[in-house]
């Protein structure tokens, strides 16, 4: 066998070795922020671009470097604000509703998804990659391309922000009709 | 562990609605099988990602995807520096996702190139690197041919700001820069190079200009000596000239973070 084959060889073992072990994560990370359909696409789509630059793929740090390449990929299709847009007119048709014991966890995901949703982007990306991904906080901090100690600060800043949202809730039940204000909103009234 | 940290990871994967358990064995059913077949079909590793002429290999993937793939369509400069029937020395283009793709296949104009780019709602400076301002020792084996390119970041979240080679080498490629040809990293804390490309000349680089640092500015400097210098792309703040990346004939490691 020629040098070249073996070395083809070798890319596609290694290539589908990822695919195999990493396609399960990636899938689960576009489907909790796009329809089913288009997750399948965008996790072909990023598998495609480590295909066709396998040497960019740091190894050891795969799954960081398919996460964000697929973050990347969802933050560009532009169905995704129509899908916001959907999203948002079902929960902004729930109504909130209060006095349950959240901190046992006895939320629904509605609600829960509409306090998640009242905070700024990058809190709530920070959440969800450590909480719904698990990732740890390094490799969190290389997917949204920041250093580790300002992504743990950012972290600490949504965990703060998302449970006075949560408590307020808790506390108001009078607001129950009313839309979640955004933290930008908040800001400037008080 | 906080109360307010319990309550705030529990409001947050109460939020989500996909099960950690999900798609576990998706790569082998019928859809992640056929996807797998298609992209080992494609040209994959061994071809330089450069390749604006072969449509009739690109991989389908649905309308998604080709809404991506088919994203450059608004030109907004002409060709530069095209005359008397020379090539075109570069393009910008505008897409529709706010992105400014441009491809450079010549080292010429460099003042019409940044025009383009700013009209296109980058902000960028594009000219000439020093003489002086020699990276062909940036590494061990690098060929030091005009045509290589070397990437140096420069963001304000990294004191010093040199974390360049990490910035990139994350993900191939950071939010507001992506690169249409391979990376290759030479050795650690001696940054990234972009060796030539064997069968094109062609660079592509697709920039966001919301995701720039709202005080950075993309730099790219033009090699002075066309046959041993590579060019240079980055991103500096503003207003403090064109970069010169590295010590003349120094293979020192640069600066990391």
């Amino acid at each position: 066998m020629a040098e070249d084959d073996q070395h083809v060889h070798g890319d596609q073992d290694y290539f589908e070795s990822l695919y195999r072990r990493h396609y399960a994560a990636i899938m689960r990370f576009a489907a909790r922020r796009t329809d089913e359909q288009s997750a399948r696409d965008v996790t072909a789509e990023t598998f495609l671009a480590a295909w066709r630059r396998l040497d960019a793929v740091p190894r050891g740090s795969e799954l960081a470097w398919l996460y964000s390449t697929v973050r990347n990929m969802l933050r560009h299709e532009r169905r995704g604000q129509t899908r916001r847009s959907r999203l948002d007119e079902r929960l902004q048709s729930q109504p909130l509703r209060s006095g349950r014991d959240v901190a046992d966890g006895v939320v629904d995901t509605l609600h829960a998804q509409r306090l998640l949703d009242a905070l700024p982007p990058k809190d709530r990306e920070a959440l969800q990659l450590v909480e719904w991904e698990q990732l740890d906080t390094g490799t969190a901090a290389q997917v949204v391309g920041c250093s580790a100690a300002t992504f743990r600060v950012r972290l600490h800043r949504a965990r703060r922000r998302l449970a006075a949202l949560g408590e307020r809730a808790e506390r108001a039940p009078d607001e129950h009709e009313r839309p979640i204000p955004s933290l930008s909103v908040d800001k400037a009234t008080t | 562990m906080t109360s307010r940290t319990t309550l705030a990871r529990s409001l947050t994967r109460a939020a989500n609605t996909i099960d950690d358990s999900a798609f576990e064995t998706a790569w082998s059913d019928a859809e992640g099988r056929a996807a797998l077949d298609r992209i080992l079909a494609d040209d994959g590793p061994a071809v330089p990602a450069v390749q604006p002429h072969r449509p009739g290999r690109r991989l389908v993937l649905g309308a998604a995807v080709a809404a991506i793939a088919g994203a450059a369509v608004a030109i907004v400069g002409l060709p530069g520096a095209s005359h008397y029937g020379a090539p075109a020395a570069w393009a910008v283009a505008k897409n529709p996702d706010g992105s400014v793709t441009v491809k450079i296949s010549d080292y010429r104009d460099p003042e019409g190139l940044q025009q383009r780019l700013r009209e296109a709602g980058l902000r960028a400076e594009v000219g000439t690197l020093p003489q002086h301002c020699d990276i062909r020792m940036a590494g061990p084996g690098f060929p030091g041919s005009g045509k290589a390119v070397m990437i140096y970041m420069k963001m304000e979240t990294f004191q010093p700001p040199y974390d360049y080679a990490k910035l990139i080498w994350i993900g191939g490629k950071p939010a507001f820069l992506h690169m249409d040809v391979p990376l290759e990293q030479v050795a650690p804390g001696t940054g990234m190079i972009i060796p030539p490309q064997r069968d094109a000349d062609l660079i592509t680089l697709t920039i966001r200009p919301d995701g720039l640092p709202p005080q950075d500015t993309v730099r790219i400097g033009f090699p002075a000596d066309h046959a041993g210098q590579a060019m240079g792309v980055g991103v500096y703040p503003t207003d403090s000239g064109l970069y010169c990346p590295a010590p003349p004939t120094s293979s020192a490691p640069l600066p990391t973070r």
